[in-house]
């Protein structure tokens, strides 16, 4: 791969590759580094994609994996119990709803079961098909639907919970 | 498919994306389009449906938005291409200048050891090296150039292929009887090889057992320039060198230095 064409992928994939690491690892360091990692893995094994039409899923799926692995590296992945986050997360009047802060949204992601976090923030992110996220997840799409009804279900009653969104959880409650 | 399975399927459906043109979500849309007709699904139309529809993709552009928002740092880019080196390419390329600055360095190093090991080895036209070439010329199979026990003869033969010729025979040496000759090249130089027999037994398929090397001193460096025999054992032979009227000689024979010290 030469220099141009590497600086033109990373123009064009570094911004949502950031998010869906900052949606996982939810700090700017840990979202960085995984970045920073998947594209390292591609300039040395990105030749070995055949198919270039596959390199979006290929990036997510690799920050995935890598994020992954330094999961297990760890002992024990830091987990906040929900009431003592309560108190960081100011109550939000329902009509302020429109104006979601990224903040509080990943902060209550962070509380929705581990397995389920990747297919929520793929789900918002928009930038892949249940057929891509069930690629990069290694999981059927069945299965990506059903993580994506519990995790979907569990995000609504924390920010319900935390009192962030009463809207939301109006709208997905009914 | 009931209202409930309807909200199920839609509350996965992510307005604004390729979801719509999505076969798993296409009847449950149909179910929430204000111009839905009623009729042919088994449960009465909710007509709270297309609000609840309203109320999720809202909902859901709301909670996009704020993965959206999440601040990238501005410096990344540069990061992830200051971290990143292209691979090599595995195969040379070996006319790049930088390649061929590096072996043209390497020929002269090359080149610049061999001529001190030239200087402090020695070049291969020093005595001892000529000496053992005669040793080794002498004891292998050779082919006399010409024949002849008629030394006169020999002597003509010699001069006419301009190989020294008008050489001294030490005293003992004109008893032995002259077998043949052969014209050898040292440095380019002629070297007159006189081939004789002492009369003692030869071995099977030998014609000669003394020899007499004669060749321009000036062809061999560091030769002897005594006029006096010096004697050496080179292989299996016994030699005695030395050098006389503008001549150098090597006389060899096999046996011990008592032996050859008869012919002087």
């Amino acid at each position: 791969m030469t220099d141009v064409s590497f600086e033109n992928l990373v123009k064009q994939y570094y911004q949502p590759l950031y998010k869906f690491a900052f949606s996982l690892a939810r700090t700017e360091a840990d979202a960085c580094d995984l970045t920073q990692q998947t594209f390292y893995v591609w300039a040395t094994k990105g030749h070995q994609l055949r198919d270039p039409s596959r390199t979006k899923t290929w990036l997510f799926t690799t920050l995935h994996r890598v994020f992954l692995q330094s999961r297990r590296r760890e002992t024990r992945f830091p987990h906040e119990p929900l009431n003592e986050t309560e108190d960081g997360l100011p109550f939000t009047d329902p009509v302020l709803a429109d104006h979601l802060d990224w903040e509080q949204v990943l902060a209550a992601l962070g509380h929705v079961e581990d397995r389920y976090q990747a297919a929520v923030a793929l789900f918002y992110l928009q930038d892949c098909s249940y057929r891509e996220i069930a690629e990069i997840l290694d999981v059927p799409v069945g299965t990506v639907k059903s993580r994506l009804a519990r995790g979907l279900g569990q995000l609504k009653k924390i920010l319900i919970q935390t009192g962030v969104s009463s809207r939301v959880g109006k709208a997905q409650d009914d | 498919m009931t209202n409930e399975d309807v909200k199920k399927t839609l509350a996965l459906y992510r307005p604004g994306s390729p979801d719509r043109i999505d076969p798993s979500f296409t009847e449950a849309l149909d179910r929430v389009r204000p111009n839905s007709t009623p009729g042919h699904t088994p449960e009465s139309p909710d007509p709270e449906l297309p609000r609840w529809f309203q109320e999720h993709c809202a909902s859901y552009r709301n909670l996009r938005a704020s993965f959206l928002n999440i601040p990238v740092p501005p410096a990344l880019p540069e990061r992830i291409l200051a971290g990143y080196k292209p691979p090599r390419a595995s195969v040379i390329r070996l006319f790049r200048p930088a390649v061929i600055l590096r072996a043209a360095a390497v020929l002269v190093l090359c080149l610049a050891l061999a001529a001190v090991f030239w200087r402090s080895h020695g070049k291969d036209d020093d005595f001892n090296t000529y000496r053992n070439r005669l040793a080794r010329t002498a004891l292998r199979p050779y082919s006399m150039d010409l024949r002849s026990g008629d030394l006169p003869s020999i002597n003509t033969y010699l001069a006419g292929h301009k190989a020294p010729a008008d050489y001294a025979l030490p005293g003992g040496v004109t008893k032995a009887q002259p077998v043949g000759c052969a014209i050898l090249q040292w440095q380019g130089q002629p070297v007159s090889m006189i081939c004789f027999q002492t009369g003692r037994p030869l071995p099977a398929g030998e014609s000669a057992d003394l020899w007499l090397f004669v060749i321009n001193p000036s062809a061999v460096r560091n030769g002897p320039a005594s006029p006096l025999p010096v004697l050496a054992r080179v292989k299996t032979l016994t030699t005695a060198t030395w050098t006389r009227n503008g001549k150098m000689y090597v006389l060899a024979t096999v046996g011990d230095e008592a032996y050859l010290r008869k012919y002087f």
